[in-house]
């Protein structure tokens, strides 16, 4: 308890001189350090000292120099490859929606990017006409079609019911296949008359990339997208007016 | 090994401690030799006065300088050297004895030590202010001989100890008033 006793007067705790010299004489040199010591510090300090001098005007300036270099490189490769749209890839003009090939979905996406007033590309005329207009939707489109038709590697086809078969034979001709027709409706750059006819657009079974219809291998999307389940959907009430009949 | 008029003139080195440590912050191993010399004894005979025994008080010696030098670079000294020294000579007295297993380890054993290395008679003097020491309480003895015999203004005792700078004014204020009281001791305040 008695700590707690406030003491701020410091005339209070000087030791007279007597007492102190009593305590200093008390504690004076007791221990005998041995030069063997002193050569052991002076050995380790110089030791280690002398390793930071070694150290120190040597990798500092170079290694910051080095990091600061490596950095700017790296911000401007970084920098270069981002604002890059593609990422690095190159795709051909006609892969509007940039997924590595040419197909019907491409010229959908450029379909509608006209459609909605979208950005365009000037690579994107690809008839050269200096517009960028459903001719181009067409192009890329039967692009995508002539590219399945010369595909170096194995086709798979499905069997078309005969009836299916019959009529795409019968009505695709030059439009080279009823996929296409359903398409340009689905994009309102067709009216369906030729639907209105009785025409039956084949679907190839999914998963299947591409089917032959009319003479010609069509591609179809590999999973059932959006876009492939509307023109699906247009060309449906032909198939009712054929059952109906 | 270094000749004594060397070392006479390292001690008499007019630098201060805060020049010295600027010079080891830039690799100069000679300030460092002459802060060693300058508080060589003072750590031997604090580490003495911990351990009780000599030789474990050189081997503190060596330790603390050991911890001290690989402070550099980059150490800032911002109170007096013994501020910074104190502890670590105190700490690694303990793990030394602890070590060495000759005694318990805990602090009631280390300052047991400080007790009897107190009240060994000094036979030179006929001195008494041993024993009186030795009847102060361990904290009170602790705070005095900071001030009066490691040399350590109040408020390094207080940093040095971790203690408000109240609590060290107070358990000084006592210290004194006992050694006053005391028949051994009372001659000096008269």
């Amino acid at each position: 308890m008695s700590e707690l006793n406030p003491h701020t007067e410091d005339e209070d705790l000087q030791a007279p001189n007597s007492l102190v010299e009593a305590l200093n004489h008390l504690y004076k040199e007791r221990v005998f350090v041995p030069p063997a010591v002193d050569d052991a510090m002076s050995r380790e300090a110089r030791k280690h000292l002398q390793r930071l001098q070694r150290t120190k005007p040597g990798w500092k300036p170079w290694l910051s120099w080095a990091a600061m270099a490596a950095c700017l490189t790296l911000a401007i490769w970084l920098g270069e490859r981002l604002t890059r749209p593609s990422g690095g890839k190159s795709f051909a003009r006609e892969d509007i929606n940039r997924d590595g090939r040419v197909d019907i979905l491409d010229a959908f996406a450029l379909a509608r990017k006209i459609e909605t007033g979208g950005i365009l590309d000037p690579r994107w005329d690809m008839n050269g006409d200096g517009r960028i207009d459903r001719a181009d939707v067409n192009a890329i489109a039967a692009r995508a079609v002539s590219l399945a038709q010369a595909g170096p590697g194995p086709k798979r086809s499905v069997s078309i019911p005969a009836r299916s078969r019959d009529a795409g034979e019968e009505n695709v001709g030059s439009e080279k296949g009823p996929v296409l027709l359903a398409f340009r409706i689905c994009c309102g750059l067709d009216n369906g008359d030729r639907l209105d006819r009785g025409d039956e657009p084949p679907v190839a079974a999914p998963g299947i990339r591409s089917f032959e219809a009319g003479g010609v291998s069509v591609l179809a999307n590999p999973e059932p997208s959006v876009e492939t389940e509307r023109a699906r959907t247009l060309a449906e009430p032909a198939e009712r007016k054929r059952n109906r009949s | 090994m270094m000749a004594a008029p060397v070392d006479d003139l390292r001690e008499e080195d007019p630098r201060s401690d805060q020049q010295l440590i600027a010079a080891i912050n830039d690799g100069d191993a000679d300030a460092f030799e002459v802060l060693y010399r300058r508080y060589r004894d003072w750590v031997a005979n604090l580490a003495y006065r911990f351990t009780g025994d000599r030789e474990l008080a050189l081997d503190v010696l060596q330790e603390t300088f050991l911890y001290f030098l690989r402070k550099f670079p980059g150490f800032i000294l911002t109170a007096q050297l013994k501020t910074f020294l104190y502890p670590a000579v105190r700490n690694l007295s303990i793990s030394a004895r602890r070590k060495a297993g000759r005694f318990q380890s805990d602090e009631k054993e280390l300052e047991q030590i400080e007790t009897a290395l107190t009240t060994e008679p000094d036979l030179d003097r006929g001195d008494t202010v041993a024993a009186a020491l030795a009847a102060l309480s361990n904290e009170h003895r602790e705070v005095l001989l900071l001030r009066f015999v490691d040399g350590l203004s109040l408020a390094e005792i207080a940093s040095v100890l971790g203690i408000p700078l109240g609590t060290v004014k107070s358990r000084l204020h006592n210290a004194l008033g006992t050694l006053r009281r005391d028949p051994r001791t009372k001659q000096h305040f008269e």
